[in-house]
This record gives structure tokens, C-alpha cells and sequence, in this order.
């Protein structure tokens, strides 16, 4: 659970925002509303990020915020007073920030991390020819699916390189971070240190913030290994997702892909066209190569284009196209602005 | 019995040790002579290598019953450990493709580890069937005494499970039972006719220094604690009753006090508590501050103090709890602190765990309701398990009733030990139906009202291993990875 003066690191001194969209987005849960507004306030990278969050806790957290005039109640939402900037800088100085958050929903994050202690500790007892020890405590899958790889690419050197790998994944880092890191690992007559412990060896760091850095560090290890292309992109491979989008989603996005149309879609899927719409709503936010130009055409491009070009996204109003008697779908006014709002994460 | 050396030949082949431990080789004895069984062995007295060794003899799959998901895999973990792959817990923890493989796959496995409710499913059963089962093991056995505190509904139907694979010689083992719930387990368990073996070991710990110290407030009980811990012999293992406690405990005498250690309870990752577990096995903890979650799989011999700090829910927990100590053989301490304002705290914990007449009488007329209120609790799986055996809201009051009343008194026993100005040796034998071991005497207990001696548990200790601040990560890496070797 992310502490109170953490929550700050998600209000902007300039955009009023709803905190419900951000505890939404934290959490992962998915309509499209949530993703569109958490678009808007550029913070789906952190989509799924705290899954532990306790909904009463942070409704509870924002109002204690406000109460401390950290936080502004704004018609559009809490704005970041002068003084909550100050807090949050300060808050930022002293505590651990993930610093690739969008890695967190490429992988499935919670396996991974028991996959690299097993990895770490059978490597550390191969290297000391020790077969008798008690495995660290993963979960079953994990230690199957480790198991598997292991038995495919076992070899002499597999020690060596799982060593070298770390070594230059820390070099670049910063030393107590990589400190931190390293001291979670069990393997040949060493323990692991708890969050605990590592923590009161720290200046300034949590118990949370601890727990956060590790996640942190094991997915970017991940994502190191990846770019190695050794022996550990096999065993790293299968555990990214195809893709950010739901699995529901995703099918009918595949169907899209095919050239289906919307209606058939919804038939072959026995879903109502509505959720047709959302679910490709959500593939506008999420992929890169989403082709807007099949559902929007030429003419109303241009209808769109000039009726809304002037303002940024957010400030667009549907309405105003009532007004003007255009006849136009939601659906596709929708799109738009999630086409001219789209930023890489 | 047969022959001496051979059971001690295949102790040593197969486990290398050289000799048993009181009451073990009576029981493999009686289970290969296809005798089923009662083992009532303390904690820490080699229960498992029993029908370990036993299954080993009879080269046929082993079946082992057991309440706990934590308890099956560390069972799996040390099998594993001595070198024995083809053991496996089947638990909800593995995927559906890999628990089908392994029910259909059953005769593979030496050691097969399962909840009863798994045995519930007819294709388990189905499955079970078709092998010849060496061993039927129902561990924690006293689960199945309705009126002991571990109360485990899917017990009851173990006889039937058992009945329906063809009675098969059956181990049942636990650490504590009076006489009461010794009958119980042989009653539930096993059919009438049957006869059955007993092996009880003694609850009583000779080595083992029986001590209780009354405070008046919790702030008396935390200055004692700073002003005595220091000077205990390590390790320590303290036990508490609430999470919140433990942590809180646990950062004071990290703050105030020389001593290394760390709380564990089910609030922490698993990671943190397999760190903490191994950490302690090694020396680089003096005290752990613990709730009963702890301990179970831990089989470390030179604990030299189990200290509670909060009323266990009774004599069997209490024993239980302390027979951690000492396994060395070594004198040991074990000692309850006592306030009295901490009966209240037990006697809520108790009876929070059994649904009220209240939660009863909504559970059958607005199951909704109750349904979102007790998700996932204990209470809602009672109430599931007995009305789905139709009973009437006014029987399931009356049974509630009577257990809670059974604890009630369980919770008077334990107080009396505490308060006893007799022999607490004595107390507890008697309370287990066990003969009067020995003559108090100094080196014995400490009854209430005698003064606390401490002298022979002081010891100080050259400071150990464990390191506060962080080392280099190169370092730790080359720790990890042996550079010579590969
Ligand atoms: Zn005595």
C-alpha cells in the first residue's frame, strides 16, 4: 500500500484530475472511462502498479491531503497547491519512485519475481556444486516453469553468465539501490536481508519503499535480460504479454484486425456492439498501429478536424456538434480524441 | 519387532541417523506388521519420519493427510531436501493441468500430500482407488475432535474416505491429546472392530524449565521484557498473538536493546519469511518475535527460550509451542508472562473464531448478507460445512454453543497453570492423563508466587554474524557465485 505523501506524485500543479481515476488506474481497473481520463492525465504507465491498494485507505489518504491544503478541490477535479508541490518534491527527494513503471504490466510481474530468486539461488548452488538446499519460497508454478527451462539449459558456464549479467545490469545503477538489490538474494550460504531489515540499514528508505525498489529492479533486470539475447531471453520471453490489453479486448482487436466489421464482431462474439466499441477504445489507447481511418472517414475527419482543432483534446465537447446538427457517432468523436491525445509510454 | 539392526540399517540408509527417537521405532514396527496406528508424539520428535521411513519399507505410495497448505509443502521441502524427488503436495497452488497429470499419475509418487477436502472429489477417490495404497496418514489427527480447538470439519470425513478405499492401515499422529480426544480420534477415525495401536511419548520435557511471571499492566510487561531479554541466553523465540503486536515488540528491542530481531507473522511476504526462517536456523537472529504461524517445519535444536508474551488458547498450543525449545537436550526456559487483563484478549480471540447466535439465525434466513460479511472467514466455512450437512439453525446453536463452552474451559485450564503454586511439571502431565514424572525441585518450575531464579538461563554470547549495514553488491555477488568452480 503506497503511502500517503506518495499519492501527491500523481496531482499536477496545472491539471485539475479525479483521484478516483487515479486509484482506478493504479489498480487496473479497466473501463474505458478510467483509461481515457488516466490518458489524459498522462498516467498509464503506472496502470496496475499497486494492485495491493486499499480503496478506503487512499479515499481516506486524499481527504487527509486536503485537509493539510496539499490538495485544491477544483470543478474538474484536485488541483496541487503551491505547498503540496513542495511536500511532493520533497517526499520525491527522499523516497524510491519507480523509474520504468510501464514495465510493470509487460510481464507477468509477480511470477517473474519468484523466477529470478530461483534463478539467482540455483545458480549460486551450482556454482558451489550444491545439490542439497532449501528451495526459496515461490510459488509452484514458478518453481515448474523454472524447472522446465532449467532442465533445457543447464551448462557449465550458466553460473558465469547469470554473475556477469548482474554485474553490468548494477554498474550503471545507483550504488545503494544496487546495494538494496543484491542483498535480496538467497543462494550459497547467503540470505537473504528482509524489507525490514533493509530498511533500517537505509537512511531514508520504507519498508514500502524497499518493496517497491525491488519490483523495480527485478522487471528492469527483465527487461535487461531481454536485450541480452542469451540463454535468459527463453526464460524471460514467455512471461511478457502480448499485449497491454485485456484479453477480451484483445480478441475483438484481432477480429478488427482481420477486417471483420463491427456487427460481425459483435455476432461471433455474442457481445453487444456497445462492448464491441469500448473494447476498441481500448485498443485506440493502447496500440500503436490502431488504424482510426477504418471507423472514421475522410469527411468526417474533416468535421472533426474543424470543428475541434483549436483546443487541446480534453476540452472538447461533443455537445457542440449537436448544437451544429452534425450527426455523428460518439463512438467516433471519441476516437478522435484518443487519436490526438495518444503519447508513448 | 523385528530385528534391531535392520530397522536401524535403513534409518541410517536412507535418513543417516543412527538411532530413533523414543516411540518412533514402535510405531513403524506396528505399521509393518500392518497394524494401524496412533502416534502421539511431541513436536519436534520425528512424527513424519515415521511413515517416511515406514513408506520407504514398503515400497508402496504413501498418502498423508494434512490440514495446512504451509504444513504439506514444508513436509515436501525437507523430502525433497534428503534427496527424495517423488514427493509432492496437491494443492490448490498447482495449475489444473499439472494436479489432473498428477491424480492420474498417482502411483508415481512415493509420498503423496492432500487436504481432506481434495479427498472429497470423486475423481481423487476414483483415482486412489486404483492403487494399492501403502499407507493412509492422517496427520494433526486431533483436528478431528470436535471439541479440541483445531476443530477440522472435512476430518469427520476421513472414516468414510477411508472406508471407501478399503480401510487401508491407517497412521493417525499428533503432538498433544488427552485422554478425551485420544478416544475421539480412535472413534472418528476408525471402525469399531478395529484394533488399534497406541504410542504415546511424554509430553514432559525434563530439559525444559517451566516459569511464569504476572505483570499488572502491559507497560510493566514490556520493561520486564527490556530488562531481561538482554541477559537470556539466544536464541529466543517469543510468541504473540496479534501481528501488530509482534512488529511493535520486535522494533522496540531492535531499538533498545542489543539483540537481532525480527517479527514474523502472516502479514509479511513470503520471501521476507523464508529470509527470516533461514536467517534464524543460522544464528544471525537472537529472538524472533512470532505469532503461531511460526514454527511449524522449523526444526531448529538450540533455541534456549520460548517466551510468550500473550496467553496461548491452551495447554495443547502451550505445550506445543514450548516443545521448540531445548531440542538440543540443553537446559532451557520457557516462560509465560502474564497479565490479566490478557484472559479477556484470549477469550475474545476464542470465541471471535465461532459464529454467535445472531450470525446463525442471518446465515439461514439472509445468506446474502452473511455471506458478504463473514467472505472468507472461518466462521463462514463452519456455517457452509454445517448446513450443508442439513442441521437445523437450533442444532447448530447448541454445537456452537458446546464448543464455545469447551474453550471456555480449556481457557480456566491454562489459567490455573499459570496460577498454580504446585508443581507446573505435575499440571501438565496430569492434564495429558500422563503418571507423575518426578519429584519437584529447583531445577524443575517455578510455581506462582516463588520467586523467579533466572540464573541458569543467563549466558552471554560472543555477537553474531549478522551484519546492520548494507555491503557492497559486488561483493554479495561474489559471495553468490563461486568463481572457481564453473
Ligand atoms: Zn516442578
Amino acid at each position: 500500500m503506497p503511502s500517503k505523501e506518495s499519492l501527491l506524485y500523481f496531482f499536477s500543479r496545472t491539471q485539475s484530475r479525479r483521484p478516483a481515476v487515479i486509484r482506478q488506474v493504479l489498480l487496473n481497473k479497466r473501463t474505458v472511462s478510467n483509461l481515457f481520463w488516466g490518458m489524459q492525465y498522462h498516467l498509464l504507465e503506472w496502470l496496475g502498479t499497486a494492485p495491493q491498494l486499499n480503496a478506503g485507505a487512499f479515499d481516506n489518504f486524499i481527504t487527509q491531503l486536503k485537509a493539510e491544503n496539499f490538495l485544491q478541490e477544483k470543478p474538474a477535479g484536485l488541483l496541487l497547491t503551491e505547498i503540496g508541490l513542495k511536500e511532493k518534491e520533497n517526499y520525491e527527494h527522499i523516497h524510491y519512485r519507480p523509474k520504468n513503471p510501464e514495465f510493470f504490466q509487460k510481464l507477468d510481474e509477480k511470477m517473474w519475481g519468484d523466477v529470478l530468486q530461483l534463478l539467482i539461488q540455483v545458480g549460486s548452488e551450482l556454482s558451489y556444486c550444491n545439490k542439497r538446499y532449501y528451495v526459496s519460497a515461490t510459488s509452484y508454478k514458478a518453481q515448474f516453469y523454472f524447472k522446465r527451462w532449467f532442465q533445457q539449459n543447464k551448462s557449465a558456464g550458466l553460473s558465469k553468465t547469470i554473475k556477469k549479467n548482474l554485474l553490468s545490469f548494477l554498474a550503471g545503477k545507483l550504488q545503494e539501490e544496487a546495494d538494496i538489490f543484491a542483498a535480496s538474494f538467497n543462494g550459497h550460504g547467503v540470505i537473504a536481508k528482509t524489507a525490514v531489515q533493509l530498511a533500517k540499514s537505509s537512511e531514508t528508505y520504507t519498508v514500502e519503499d524497499i518493496n517497491t525498489l525491488w519490483r523495480d529492479y527485478s522487471v528492469m533486470f527483465a527487461m535487461y535480460l531481454i536485450k541480452q539475447n542469451d540463454v535468459f531471453y527463453s526464460l524471460v520471453k514467455p512471461l511478457l504479454k502480448n499485449s497491454l490489453l485485456s484479453n477480451s479486448a484483445f480478441t475483438t482487436y484481432e477480429l478488427f484486425n482481420k477486417g471483420v466489421s463491427l456487427e460481425k464482431i459483435g455476432q461471433l462474439r455474442k457481445v453487444k456492439l456497445s462492448t464491441v466499441k469500448e473494447h476498441l477504445l481500448e485498443a485506440a489507447i493502447f496500440e500503436h498501429n490502431f488504424t482510426f481511418e477504418r471507423i472514421i472517414n475522410q469527411n468526417e475527419y474533416k468535421i472533426l478536424a474543424d470543428n475541434f482543432s483549436e483546443k487541446a483534446p480534453l476540452d472538447w465537447n461533443y455537445q457542440q456538434l449537436k448544437e451544429k446538427n452534425i450527426q455523428l457517432d460518439f463512438f467516433k468523436f471519441r476516437l478522435f480524441q484518443i487519436e490526438r491525445s495518444r503519447y508513448d509510454f | 519387532m523385528i530385528s534391531d539392526n535392520f530397522l536401524e540399517k535403513k534409518l541410517h540408509t536412507f535418513f543417516g541417523y543412527t538411532s530413533f527417537k523414543e516411540g518412533q521405532k514402535q510405531i513403524i514396527d506396528s505399521l509393518l506388521k500392518r497394524q494401524s496406528t496412533l502416534g502421539i508424539l511431541p513436536t519436534g520428535t520425528g512424527k513424519s519420519l515415521c511413515y517416511q521411513l515406514a513408506g520407504k519399507l514398503l515400497n508402496q505410495t504413501v498418502l498423508i493427510v494434512s490440514p495446512l497448505l504451509s504444513l504439506m509443502q514444508d513436509q515436501v521441502e525437507q523430502l525433497h531436501f534428503i534427496g527424495e524427488k517423488k514427493a509432492i503436495a496437491v494443492t490448490s497452488e498447482l495449475s489444473y493441468q499439472h494436479k489432473y497429470f498428477v491424480i492420474h499419475h498417482l502411483r508415481e509418487y512415493d509420498y503423496v500430500y492432500m487436504a481432506p477436502e481434495m479427498l472429497q472429489k470423486e475423481e481423487v477417490l476414483e483415482q486412489l482407488k486404483t492403487i494399492s495404497l501403502g499407507l493412509f496418514v492422517v496427520d494433526e489427527a486431533h483436528c478431528i475432535s470436535q471439541w479440541g480447538p483445531d476443530f477440522r470439519p472435512d476430518y469427520l470425513d476421513l472414516k468414510i474416505i477411508r472406508q471407501k478405499l478399503g480401510n487401508p492401515v491407517t497412521l493417525a499422529l499428533t503432538a498433544t491429546a488427552t485422554p478425551e480426544v485420544e478416544q475421539d480420534i480412535c472413534r472418528q477415525l476408525f471402525n469399531e472392530n478395529e484394533s488399534i495401536k497406541i504410542v504415546r511419548r511424554s509430553v514432559d520435557r525434563p530439559n525444559i524449565f517451566l516459569a511464569a511471571k504476572q505483570v499488572d499492566t502491559q507497560q510493566q510487561k514490556d520493561e520486564y521484557l527490556l530488562e531481561i531479554l538482554p541477559q537470556l541466553a539466544t536464541p529466543i523465540l517469543l510468541y504473540f498473538s496479534s501481528k501488530k503486536k509482534a512488529d511493535e515488540i520486535s522494533q522496540l528491542l531492535n531499538d533498545r536493546t542489543d539483540l537481532k530481531t525480527a517479527a514474523y507473522h502472516a502479514g509479511l511476504s513470503k520471501k521476507d519469511r523464508y529470509s527470516i526462517q533461514q536467517q534464524f536456523m543460522n544464528d544471525q537472529l537472537d529472538a524472533v518475535c512470532a505469532t503461531s504461524a511460526f514454527g511449524m517445519g522449523i526444526n531448529k535444536k538450540n533455541i534456549r527460550c520460548v517466551l510468550h508474551y500473550h496467553l496461548p488458547a491452551d495447554l495443547e498450543s502451550y505445550s506445543q509451542e514450548i516443545g521448540r525449545a531445548g531440542r538440543d537436550g540443553q537446559r532451557s526456559l520457557a516462560l509465560l508472562l502474564f497479565n490479566p487483563a490478557d484472559i479477556d484478549l484470549q477469550r475474545h480471540l476464542s470465541s471471535n473464531s465461532l459464529p454467535d447466535d445472531g450470525e446463525i439465525e442471518y446465515y439461514f434466513n439472509h445468506k446474502d448478507l452473511i455471506n458478504s460479511c463473514l467472505q472468507g472467514s472461518d466462521k463462514k466455512n463452519l456455517l457452509e460445512y454445517y448446513a450443508g450437512r442439513f442441521l437445523t439453525p437450533l442444532k447448530l446453536k447448541q454445537i456452537f454453543k458446546k464448543r464455545r463452552f469447551e474453550r471456555e474451559k480449556k481457557l480456566q485450564e491454562l489459567i490455573a497453570y499459570v496460577e498454580t503454586a504446585k508443581c507446573r511439571r505435575n499440571f501438565l502431565c496430569k492434564y495429558f492423563g500422563e503418571e507423575k514424572k518426578a519429584d519437584h525441585n529447583v531445577d524443575c518450575c517455578q510455581p506462582a508466587g516463588q520467586p523467579l531464579v533466572l540464573d541458569n538461563f543467563l549466558l552471554h554470547k560472543p555477537g553474531n554474524n549478522y551484519t546492520k549495514s548494507l555491503e557492497d553488491y559486488r561483493k554479495v555477488i561474489s559471495h553468490l557465485f563461486n568463481e572457481n568452480k564453473r
